[in-house]
C-alpha cells in the first residue's frame, strides 16, 4: 500500500498524530483523510487479525494466507472511502477478509469451508474468539503501562511470578495480587470501552 | 468436619484400599490388582510417560483445585479479586499442560540422541537435547512455585469448605516442584555445577521455605 486513497487525494493531509494512541474509529478517520502514518498503524494493528482469520479460521497454508493478507489490505486501501461509519471498520474488514479467503480457498481447489469438516472449528467461532482477543488487546492499550506489562508477561509470555518480579524490580510475592488488581482494571476499561462504542452507534443499532 | 471433608476422607480411604488390596473391591478387579477401565500398557511400551510429565500433569490438577476454590470465592462474593485468581489458575493449568507435552517431546528427543551417541552417530546433537530435557523440568518447577503462591493466596480468601482444596493444591505443587527440580540435574548428565542445576536447587530451596510459611 504505497499511495493515498482516492477519496483523500484531493484534500491536504492533516498533521501526523501519534497513531498508536488513537482508537480504531479515530484511526480509520485519519486514514480516510490521507494520513500515511495512520495507514501504517492501521496495517500494523489489524495485520494479525487478518492473518489469524486466514490461517486460523480458514486454515489457509502460509503462502495463501500471505496472498489473502496482501489482497485484503490492497482492497481496504481502495475501498475504505465507501465505509459509511468509521466505528464499523472491524466488522467490515472481517467481512472482506472472509470473502477473500473463501475465494482463495476455492481458487486453490480447497473446500470453501461453507460447510467446514466436523474436526475443524467453525470459522464464525474462530472469528468470534478473535473479536474477543482484539477487544482485550484494545483494552490493554488503555491500561497504565505497568499493568499492561505485568498482564502481558504472565498471560502472553508465560513468565513466572519470580521472573516478572526480577525483571520489573517487584517482590515476587506481590505479583499474583498485582495481576489480580490489573485484571480488575482491565475489566473496568473494557466495560468503559464497550459503553463508548454503544454510545457512538446510531440509536437504531443499539 | 464439613460434609465435603468427610466425603474427601471416605474417598481417600476407598482409593487406599484400591491400591493396597484391589481384590477387596470385588470381582471387577483382576489378579494384578487393576480396577476395571485401567488397562495394562501394551507389551514393549512404557507404563508411564515419566516423572516430568507426571509432575506437570499433577500441576494441571493442582491448578484446577485452585480454580475450584477461586470459583467458590466468586460465588461467596466477599473477595473482589476472586475472578482474577480464577483466571490466573486457569492460565497456570494451561501452561502446565503445555509443559507436560513439551517435556514428553524433549525426553523422547534426548533418548533418541543418547541412543545415537552410543552408536557413535551425531554426537554433537546430544548436548542440546540433554539441555532441553533439563530446561523443561526447570520451567515445570517454576510453574509449581506459581501454583503454590496462588494456592496459598486463594486458600486464605476462599470459603472454608474449599480452602482445603487450595491447601491440597499447595501440597501437590510443592511435591511437583521437588520432582521436577530433581530431574534438572539428572537430565543434564553434565554435572551438578551446571547453571541450570544450580538454578533448580535455588528454586527448590526458595519454594520449600515458602511451603513451610504457607503450612505454618
Amino acid at each position: 500500500v504505497s499511495r493515498l486513497p482516492r477519496a483523500a487525494a484531493a484534500t491536504a493531509p492533516p498533521p501526523p498524530v501519534a497513531a498508536p494512541e488513537l482508537d480504531d474509529a479515530a484511526l480509520v478517520a485519519r486514514c480516510r483523510s490521507g494520513d500515511e502514518a495512520a495507514w501504517t498503524e492501521l496495517v500494523r494493528r489489524f495485520s494479525r487479525y487478518v492473518l489469524a482469520i486466514a490461517a486460523g479460521a480458514y486454515r489457509l497454508p502460509p503462502p495463501d494466507a500471505e496472498d489473502a493478507f496482501q489482497e485484503v489490505f490492497a482492497l481496504t486501501y481502495v475501498h475504505l472511502h465507501e465505509l459509511r461509519r468509521d466505528t464499523a471498520f472491524r466488522p467490515w474488514l472481517a467481512q472482506l477478509t472472509r470473502r477473500i479467503c473463501g475465494q482463495i480457498a476455492q481458487r486453490r481447489g480447497q473446500q470453501a469451508l461453507v460447510e467446514p469438516p466436523s474436526d475443524r472449528p467453525d470459522p464464525d467461532d474462530a472469528i468470534g474468539e478473535l473479536e474477543v482477543a482484539l477487544d482485550v488487546q484494545r483494552a490493554l492499550r488503555r491500561l497504565p503501562a505497568d499493568c499492561g506489562a505485568v498482564l502481558d508477561r504472565f498471560f502472553c509470555q508465560d513468565q513466572s511470578y519470580a521472573t516478572i518480579g526480577d525483571e520489573l524490580g517487584l517482590p515476587a510475592g506481590t505479583i499474583a495480587s498485582r495481576i489480580s488488581r490489573c485484571l480488575r482494571r482491565l475489566r473496568d476499561v473494557a466495560a468503559e470501552t464497550g459503553r463508548e462504542d454503544r454510545d457512538r452507534r446510531p440509536p437504531l443499532e443499539r | 468436619l464439613t460434609r465435603r471433608g468427610i466425603v474427601a476422607i471416605v474417598s481417600t480411604a476407598v482409593m487406599g484400599r484400591s491400591i493396597t488390596d484391589a481384590r477387596a473391591l470385588g470381582p471387577g478387579a483382576d489378579a494384578g490388582g487393576r480396577r476395571p477401565g485401567v488397562e495394562a500398557p501394551p507389551e514393549g511400551t512404557l507404563a508411564s510417560p515419566g516423572s516430568g510429565v507426571v509432575a506437570a500433569r499433577t500441576l494441571v490438577e493442582a491448578a484446577g483445585l485452585v480454580e475450584l476454590a477461586g470459583r467458590a470465592a466468586v460465588e461467596a462474593g466477599d473477595w473482589p479479586d476472586a475472578r482474577a485468581a480464577v483466571a490466573q489458575a486457569s492460565a497456570l493449568a494451561a501452561r502446565a499442560g503445555r509443559l507436560a507435552a513439551a517435556n514428553a517431546e524433549a525426553l523422547a528427543r534426548a533418548r533418541l540422541e543418547l541412543d545415537r551417541a552410543r552408536r557413535g552417530t551425531h554426537p554433537q546433537d546430544l548436548e542440546p537435547a540433554l539441555r532441553d530435557a533439563a530446561a523443561v523440568p526447570l520451567r515445570i518447577a517454576e510453574t509449581a512455585a506459581d501454583v503454590l503462591e496462588l494456592a496459598s493466596l486463594v486458600a486464605a480468601r476462599s470459603p472454608a469448605d474449599v480452602a482445603v482444596d487450595a491447601a491440597a493444591a499447595a501440597t501437590l505443587a510443592t511435591a511437583a516442584a521437588r520432582v521436577a527440580a530433581s530431574l534438572v540435574a539428572v537430565n543434564l548428565v553434565l554435572g551438578e555445577d551446571d547453571p541450570l542445576a544450580v538454578q533448580a536447587r535455588a528454586l527448590v530451596a526458595r519454594l520449600m521455605a515458602r511451603a513451610r510459611e504457607v503450612a505454618g
